[in-house]
């Protein structure tokens, strides 16, 4: 008599949870894009030389965009409005967290260009790479332990890529 | 020390940034949240460049040297609808991590663009990288 096993799915590929790859994917991706817009900028700084408008007119390039693309394919999920047309609160709220996450950025932004021109590059790198540590602080502080499972997988990963790229960045200017 | 200052505080905005998205875009959507992104930090950095450098520099810029910083937006600002994507999936603390990879990047350009070669600093900061990447990942 033969028996039909029921389908094993398998949940993680070497060790990294599947469902979760695709977002590890979309990380190395934003790494990927961050890491070769320098090799622009560098030639713009030449024409013109402030890194805070060169910010700025990338920043609204990239807006106009994002507005065309939202406005032409009219992604999801729709957003839910009242009988009034009035926007749902959890939709205000969500727009008010992403202001707040635009100014943070933009802030952060003029704090390293400040920084770039005050202190040597060695420095300033591997000391803004700690964002990832501080995140992982303020991520179970905010957020809740519940939603931001912090494992010492986790910690112990975010140091070594904090200290390799710090590695990365003295190799490249010695 | 000033410089140091600024870095830190740099990290600090960054990392409230990225969870503050963590709360926004899971009613939005990936590309209306990163429209609102774009749209409130052009209009910081704006305020900014417009206090500290004024707008003389911007209007005597040449076409050219605007048209490289449009072309370095498309692509490093592109790449905050990776990280709104990638954020809405993993989380803002594995997404921070992740993100650390960068430097790996630039190594890797540096030498097939600028033939730089890999010394042995690079080379062992390479391999912490993807170690760390690996351990994140696997968290």
């Amino acid at each position: 008599m033969t028996t039909e096993s029921p389908g094993i799915e398998r949940t993680h590929v070497w060790g990294i949870q599947r469902s979760r790859i695709a977002g590890y994917l979309f990380g190395v991706a934003t790494a990927a894009c961050w890491a070769t817009s320098p090799i622009l900028i560098r030639k713009g700084l030449v024409g013109l030389p402030s890194p805070l408008w060169g910010v700025t007119v990338g920043l609204t390039v990239a807006a106009v965009a994002f507005a065309m693309w939202l406005w032409i394919r009219r992604p999801g999920p729709h957003l839910r409005t009242s009988s009034g047309g009035a926007m749902d609160r959890m939709i205000k709220v969500a727009i008010g967290f992403q202001v707040l996450a635009g100014l943070a950025s933009g802030l952060g932004s003029v704090a390293r260009t400040i920084a770039i021109d005050v202190a040597p590059v060695v420095v300033v790198v591997p000391l803004v790479q700690t964002a990832s540590l501080w995140t992982i602080v303020f991520a179970s502080l905010i957020l809740g332990r519940h939603v931001e499972r912090v494992t010492p997988k986790l910690v112990l990963g975010a140091v070594l890529v904090v200290v390799g790229a710090a590695l990365v960045i003295v190799g490249l200017e010695a | 020390m000033i410089g140091a200052l600024w870095s830190i505080g740099g990290a600090i905005a960054f990392s409230l940034g990225h969870v503050a998205l963590a709360k926004g875009i899971p009613p939005l959507g990936v590309v209306r949240a990163t429209t609102v992104l774009l749209v409130s930090a052009a209009v910081a950095t704006a305020v900014a460049a417009l206090a500290i450098d004024g707008p003389t520099v911007l209007t005597a810029a040449p076409l050219a040297a605007i048209a490289w910083f449009a072309g370095a937006g498309l692509i490093h600002y592109g790449g905050w609808g990776f990280m709104n994507a990638s954020i809405q999936r993993v989380g803002p603390s594995r997404f921070s991590a992740i993100s650390g990879v960068t430097p790996l990047f630039g190594a890797v350009l540096a030498v097939a663009i600028l033939h730089e070669s890999v010394n042995p600093v690079m080379g062992l900061g390479i391999v912490l990288i993807v170690v760390g990447t690996y351990f994140i990942a696997a968290s």
